[in-house]
Formats: structure tokens, C-alpha cells, sequence
């Protein structure tokens, strides 16, 4: 474990492997705009950086040898104290990403992204976008299809927008964010607000199904 | 209900309805009862009426000394010998000339209760035993045939022994002398009347009987078929009463209660009958009358005999209020009934208790004619419109039951098959996440285990990248097939449009480090024929291997890739290469059998300014 250095676009990496944690502190430190605040190998020590020291950006593993990436995601999107997660993956399949961005990530990070990539990738979290694939474009659009199938939600705030399923349609199709924004006259950051605003409804949305889940298991006495 | 059509059809037409047809049956029944009377009017004989009497146990003519008394017919020995009974013998004298070769007969319309008739001291017939237990001819005619020879010219003796009893109404009603051909005939219509009719209704009142005590034994819960049966059967003991001569055992005042006895049972029992046809519930008044119905006959069979019938009569005035009380039942719940139900009923029950009335006067008020009872007419109306009431409606709970049975089998055909595609689409489901666990398995490993260990291996090589580059190719080519096949496996296979855009990052790397710009136009999602994970996994490392090629070959500035639903092309403006060149190696000809595989066709358009490569399906 390395000691924090900076509160400022801090970066922390949760990484069990350490060659691709070494790559990783490797290709963060190399852009002069963000600094490792620290890297670990373990979730209770992630756990304990992320509780004292709140960094900018945190680069999280799944599959953690003390226990699963996810809870430390959580309890940053709970903490919500600025703090932005990536989940770290190796194939940006739909099982690791989609469980991530439901536990409050902003996105996903491949493991063996180029430096300039990895940069980018947090650059553009910090600037307020969020990375995003075909496929997890793909999953996004089938669940809320699927949401407002079942239970039409009454709040707009938790249902996808024209725009909002125009933008994952192109993203499907594998289009970049600069060409959408072409395509629909906006702007590269307006694109990316849209997918953050997306991940936030997704969010909201499985804490609706969590909450839901629970009630039905007798976890809650009053049900909301 | 439309009776007309009865008279406009035949019996048996098949027009008719079932409803017809009993309405035809009845009024027949009713008519021939008529006819047979009209009949019996319309012949007319002289009728010897003046004679003599006298009581005596003599079983052979009493002598002219014996104290005869002046008698006139009818003559009712309530009215004429009050409070007596026994053997008593009436003569009467018939003067005239005769041929002896005629064959000669004496007809008695109407006697009671057993007779024996001499000619000129001369015994010619007997109505059977005149000691117990005694012939009973009190309703049925007598006829005795007797060869004209046994009368001579002048005076002629007619003796007829009667035995009676007191207060039964017991005597001889007047009676004709003539020839046996055309006496028998009139003999015949009476006798058709008083013994074949109540033989008829005996036999047709045990067949419904048995009938319906059959169905009852077979729906216990379905009292009122077991009703029935009781009715029948007490109505057919007193309607044998009618034809049977002799009973054996039993002596005539024994038979007299057993008769009266079974006829106040058979109303109790219509009561009852009628009180679950109309569904009426009135449990005290049913026991009330089980209690009149029991103890009327006990306390009758305890007193003696003399006044038995007029105590009958009594008795039987409580059943006539009780018979009017059922025809307001009828009436008053006659919406818990079928308007023809209803009507059927009210009409029968209605005609029974005139027959009813009419025999109970016979009972009450003594008069000179001989008594006739026509109760038995009523039961067998009444059995024969009720039965045919509960046939009906068993036979419409037959239809409802094979309407309902119908409706269940198609409800169960229907459940059946619903059951069947959820149990299908349940499997189809189970065999999904059986799959997507195992897919959700396999790519946890891969990713923790391969997948991490490649990444790693990648990290190592890049460190010291003029030595390794050849491996870190490797690497990277292993850890992006790696990546097509989750690909391929991963979502919806239909949605091919995803993997292609998920393939773009990786294909935009190759074409960054070879100098090329990449153009992605994608407008829909490619249908491929048999789209599955292998097919689509084909498709992508065709995909793949084209891209490799130009970036290794092609030499290209701007690669061009376009997909429409039936059609994907690559397009680089590079050098090009000969289609047909010998030396390609082995990529071409593996695009070519992947393409066969896939049931899609390929094309390949190439020339010194660029490269065109079709798929279409």
C-alpha cells in the first residue's frame, strides 16, 4: 500500500494483481493533471483510503481477495461525496459492467487500455462524462424497456428520455461520442451528461428494485 | 304450451315433442274411460230389479218358507239391513219362453262383496270363496254363463247367495238376464273399466316405481325419485285391490285396512313428493301428518269393524283439506317450477281429488246404489305426470351434465395445454439460465483466471517492448480473440449491431498503428440467416481478419465499413492485391469456407486504387 499524496484529482487504484496495478499507478501518474493518491490490493484497505481521504476518481477491481469490488463502489455512490468510481475489467462484458454501474460506477476501465486511453477515460469522468460501450448501451436500453413495461414510473426523473435512447442507439451501433454529437448537432460534453444522467437513473432505478426486493423478503416492516 | 299440434300430427311423428307426446297419453287415457262408460250406457238390456231376500247361511237356496222379504234393486244393506252382515240370498222370478239351444248369461254390474248365482235350484256360477279369506268382487262385474236348457217356460228361480258386511256397503245393484253373446259384450266394457284399466295403471305404477327407485339407488342424495317410488307402491296396493280376487292370508277386513290403510300413506307420501318438487321446506307440518298417517289406521284396526268404513271416511276428510293445501302449494310457489311443471301438476293432483271427493262421499253418505271408487284413476294420473316430470328432469340434468362434462373437458383441454406451453417456456427458461449461469461461470474464470493472466503477461512483454514485440502481438491477438468470443456470447444474438460496435475499438487500434482512418457507418443491425454465438463469432473474425489484412497489406489511407441489414462492406483505398494469386496464403480461402459456413455469400472487388469486400445474405 502506498501512502496518499494529493486531494486533488486523486486517483485511488484497487487492483489485486499487482503487475497490472503497477501499469495502472504507471499510466495515471504519467498524466501530469491526475496523482495516485494511493493503490492497494485489498477491499478493507480501499475501503479505509476511500473513508479518510475521499479521492477524486477510484479504479476498482471486482474480484478483490478479501471480498468484491462492488461493496467498495457502493459505498462510494452512498457516501456521494464527489468521488467517482471506474470499475477496472478485462473485457468490458456486461456481467462485470452492468453490476458495477449498478452499484453507483461511472463506467469502466479496461485493464490493458494504453496509457493515453486510461487518461482519457479519467479525464473525461472528471469532466463530467462517463466511458460507456455498445453493449452496456445495449443492457441500458433493454432494462428501462423493460422497467417501464412492467411498472410505467410516474416520475420522468427515472425513465429514459427521446434523447437519452436516441444517444444509446448510437452507441449501440458503436458510434464514438463525437460522431453522436455530430449526428445530433450537440456537443461532445452534452453527450456526455446525457450518459451521466443515465448511469444516475440506473442507479436510482436499482435502488427502487433493491428497496422493492427487500419489502418482499420481510426485510422492511413498512413498505415505502 | 301448444296442444293443438297434438290432434295435426301422428302419435309417433318424430316432430313431436316429448312434452306432446305425454299430453297425447293423456288425454287417451282419459277418453278411453269415457268411451268405455259411454259404451257401457249405450247398451241396453232389461234389468231385473223386484225380488226377495232373506238372511241365511244355507249354501244352497233357502226353501220358500224361509222368511223372505219384499227387496227392490240397488239394494245397500246400509240402507236396507243397517248393522248386519253375512250370507243372504235374494230371488227373484223370471216367467217366459226360451230356446233351449241358446247359450244363456246373468250379469251383475255392480255387487260386493262375493256372489253365487243358482237357476231354478241349479248352481251355474260362483265369484269364488265364501269363506276367509273370500273372494272379493266389490268393484268388478260378474257375468256367469249357463245353457238355456236350465231355463224352462213359465216361472224361473233366479237365486244369487251375496255374502256382505255390515256397514261396507255391501248389496246387489240391479242385474240383466238375456243371451251370453250380447250380454257379454256389455259384461266386457264394464269389465274393461273396473278390472283392465286398474290392471294397466297397477302395471304402469310399478314400472315407474322401479324405474325411478333404480335412479334413486343410484343418486341417494336425490330423495324425491325414492318419494316416488313410495307412492307408487302404496297406490299400487290399493289399486290391485280393483282386479285381485282372492287374497291368500289375509281376511277381508285385514285387506279392507291394508287398502284404506295404503291410500291415506299414498297422500301423506304426495304431500311430501310435492313439497321437494316446489322446493318447499315444512318440516313440523311433514311430522304432524307421519303422525295422523300412523296412528288414523292404528286406532281403526284397534276398533271393531262395524263402522271401519265411515272412520275411513273421516279420516279421509283430513287428506281432502291436505289435497287442497297441496294445490295451493303448487300454485303459490309455481315460480320455483316450470310453467308446464306447474300446470301439469295443479291439473293432475286437481283430478285426483275429485276422484278423491267423490269416493269420499261414496264413504260418508250412505245411498241406495252399491258403491263405485275411482281413486285409483287419480293416483295414476298424478303417478304418471309426476314421473314423467322427474324423468324430464333427469333427462335435463343429463344434458346439463354432459353440457357442463363438455364445458369441463374443454376447460381441462384448454388448462392442459396452457399448462403444457408454461412447462415448455418454463423449461425454455430454465435451460436460458441454466446456460446464462453457466456463460455467467465461464467468463468469471476467464476474466479472473485467462483474461488477468494475459493482461499480466501483456504488462510484462510491454516493459521491455523491442525484445517482445512479437509476443505482445500475441498476446494482445490471444487476449482480442478471447474478447470476440465473449462477445459473441454475451446479450442477444439477434443484436449483432452491439458486438460489431464493441469490435470497432479494437479495429480502430489495428487501423491507428497502420496509419488508416476508419469510417463506421452502421444504419441497422445486420440479420444474418441463422444468427446464434458461432455464427455471429464467424462473422466477427471474418471481420477481424479482413481488418488485419489491410492494415498488413492494403497500404490504405481510409477504410470504409458499412452495414445494412443484408449487406456488410469493407472498403480501403489501398493498393490492392490479385484475387486469383496463388501466393495469398491461406486468409482468402479461410474468409471463403467461414463465409460457406455462415450460408452467406462473399464478394471481393480489388484494383490498384483499393479493395471491396462484399458479404450479403
Amino acid at each position: 500500500m502506498t501512502t496518499p499524496r494529493s486531494q486533488r484529482n486523486t486517483v485511488l487504484i484497487v487492483e489485486d494483481e499487482p503487475v497490472t496495478r503497477e501499469r495502472l499507478v504507471e499510466a495515471v501518474s504519467s498524466q501530469p493533471l491526475l496523482q495516485v493518491m494511493a493503490s492497494t490490493g485489498s477491499l478493507r484497505a480501499g475501503q479505509e483510503i476511500f473513508a479518510n481521504h475521499h479521492p477524486r476518481v477510484a479504479l476498482i477491481d471486482l474480484g478483490l481477495p478479501d471480498g468484491s469490488g462492488l461493496d467498495l463502489i457502493s459505498q462510494i455512490h452512498q457516501a456521494n461525496c464527489g468521488t467517482e468510481s471506474l470499475v477496472l475489467t478485462v473485457f468490458g462484458d456486461e456481467q462485470h459492467v452492468v453490476s458495477a454501474l449498478k452499484a453507483g460506477a461511472r463506467g469502466y476501465l479496461l485493464k490493458d487500455s494504453s496509457f493515453a486511453a486510461i487518461a482519457d477515460h479519467l479525464l473525461m469522468l472528471i469532466d463530467g462524462g462517463s466511458p460507456i460501450n455498445p453493449k452496456v448501451a445495449r443492457f441500458l436500453l433493454g432494462q428501462f424497456g423493460q422497467w417501464e413495461k412492467h411498472s410505467p414510473p410516474a416520475d420522468q426523473s427515472v425513465t429514459l428520455t427521446d434523447r437519452e435512447k436516441e444517444i444509446l442507439n448510437h452507441i449501440t451501433k458503436g458510434y464514438k461520442r463525437g460522431e453522436i454529437a455530430q449526428l445530433l448537432n450537440i456537443s461532445n460534453n452534452t453527450v456526455g451528461t446525457h450518459i451521466r444522467r443515465i448511469y444516475e437513473k440506473l442507479s436510482v432505478h436499482s435502488n427502487i428494485e433493491a428497496t422493492r426486493e427487500a419489502v418482499s423478503l420481510g426485510l422492511f416492516k413498512n413498505p415505502l | 304450451m301448444k296442444i293443438f299440434p297434438l290432434f295435426t300430427a301422428p302419435l309417433f311423428n318424430h316432430r313431436r315433442t316429448v312434452q306432446q307426446r305425454f299430453w297425447l297419453f293423456f288425454l287417451l287415457w282419459i277418453s278411453s274411460g269415457l268411451i268405455f262408460s259411454y259404451a257401457q250406457a249405450a247398451e241396453q238390456f232389461p234389468s231385473v230389479d223386484q225380488g226377495w231376500f232373506v238372511f241365511s247361511s244355507t249354501d244352497s237356496p233357502p226353501p220358500a218358507s224361509a222368511t223372505w222379504t219384499p227387496v227392490h234393486l240397488p239394494d245397500n244393506w246400509n240402507v236396507s239391513h243397517p248393522n248386519q252382515g253375512g250370507t243372504g240370498w235374494y230371488r227373484f222370478h223370471i216367467q217366459g219362453t226360451y230356446h233351449d239351444s241358446e247359450l244363456w248369461g246373468i250379469y251383475l254390474p255392480r255387487l260386493s262383496v262375493n256372489a253365487q248365482l243358482f237357476i231354478n235350484g241349479q248352481l251355474v256360477g260362483s265369484g269364488g270363496r265364501f269363506i276367509e279369506p273370500v273372494a272379493h268382487n266389490s268393484y268388478r262385474p260378474l257375468f256367469f254363463g249357463f245353457p238355456g236348457q236350465l231355463l224352462h217356460s213359465g216361472d224361473n228361480v233366479i237365486d244369487i247367495r251375496l255374502l256382505g258386511y255390515a256397514n261396507e256397503g255391501s248389496g246387489l245393484s240391479p242385474f240383466k238376464i238375456g243371451r251370453a253373446d250380447a250380454l257379454e259384450t256389455d259384461y266386457q266394457h264394464q269389465f274393461s273399466l273396473q278390472v283392465i284399466a286398474p290392471t294397466i295403471s297397477f302395471v304402469l305404477l310399478i314400472l315407474l316405481s322401479l324405474m325411478l327407485f333404480i335412479i334413486w339407488l343410484r343418486r341417494r342424495q336425490e330423495t324425491i325419485y325414492l318419494m316416488f317410488s313410495l307412492c307408487g307402491g302404496f297406490s299400487t296396493l290399493y289399486t290391485a285391490a280393483f282386479f285381485i280376487q282372492e287374497v291368500p292370508w289375509l281376511t277381508h277386513s285385514q285387506w279392507l285396512w291394508l287398502i284404506f290403510s295404503s291410500a291415506m300413506w299414498y297422500v301423506y307420501c304426495v304431500m311430501l313428493l310435492i313439497h321437494r318438487f316446489v322446493k318447499v321446506h315444512r318440516p313440523t307440518l311433514e311430522k304432524a301428518l307421519l303422525a295422523y298417517t300412523i296412528t288414523g289406521p292404528l286406532i281403526i284396526g284397534i276398533l271393531p269393524s262395524n263402522y271401519r268404513l265411515e272412520l275411513f271416511g273421516l279420516l279421509g276428510l283430513g287428506f281432502a283439506v291436505l289435497s287442497l293445501y297441496v294445490l295451493i302449494i303448487i300454485f303459490h310457489y309455481r315460480h320455483h317450477c316450470s310453467r308446464k311443471e306447474t300446470w301439469l301438476l295443479f291439473c293432475s293432483i286437481l283430478f285426483s281429488a275429485i276422484m278423491g271427493y267423490h269416493d269420499l262421499i261414496n264413504l260418508l253418505i250412505t245411498q241406495r246404489e252399491v258403491p263405485i271408487y275411482y281413486f285409483y284413476w287419480g293416483s295414476t294420473i298424478v303417478g304418471i305426470a309426476i314421473a314423467f316430470l322427474l324423468l324430464l328432469r333427469f333427462d335435463q340434468s343429463l344434458h346439463l351434465f354432459e353440457a357442463l362434462n363438455r364445458d369441463l373437458h374443454h376447460l381441462v383441454e384448454q388448462k392442459s395445454r396452457a399448462l403444457n406451453q408454461s412447462y415448455q417456456e418454463r423449461q425454455t427458461l430454465e435451460t436460458r439460465q441454466a446456460v446464462f449461469r453457466e456463460r455467467e461461470r465461464i467468463m468469471r474464470d476467464l476474466h479472473d483466471g485467462l483474461g488477468g493472466y494475459l493482461v499480466s503477461a501483456l504488462v510484462q512483454a510491454e516493459k521491455q517492448p523491442l525484445q517482445t514485440f512479437p509476443l505482445q502481438q500475441t498476446l494482445r491477438a490471444a487476449l482480442n480473440d478471447l474478447r470476440l468470443m465473449i462477445d459473441s456470447l454475451d446479450g442477444d444474438p439477434i443484436d449483432l449491431a452491439s458486438q460489431l460496435g464493441s469490435l470497432r475499438d479494437r479495429l480502430e487500434t489495428g487501423m491507428d498503428a497502420s496509419g488508416a482512418q476508419l469510417h463506421w457507418l452502421v444504419t441497422d443491425s445486420p440479420h444474418l440467416p441463422n444468427p446464434n454465438a458461432s455464427n455471429n463469432l464467424q462473422l466477427m473474425r471474418m471481420i477481424q481478419e479482413i481488418f488485419t489484412n489491410i492494415a498488413k497489406h492494403s497500404r490504405a489511407h481510409h477504410v470504409y465499413f458499412c452495414v445494412a441489414p443484408n449487406i456488410l462492406e469493407i472498403k480501403d483505398d489501398g493498393v490492392g492485391f490479385a484475387v486469383d494469386s496463388p501466393h495469398l496464403g491461406r486468409g482468402l480461402p479461410n474468409l471463403r469456407l467461414r463465409a460457406h459456413e455462415l450460408g452467406i455469400s462473399l464478394h471481393i472487388d480489388s484494383s490498384p486504387s483499393g479493395t471491396a469486400i462484399h458479404l450479403t445474405w
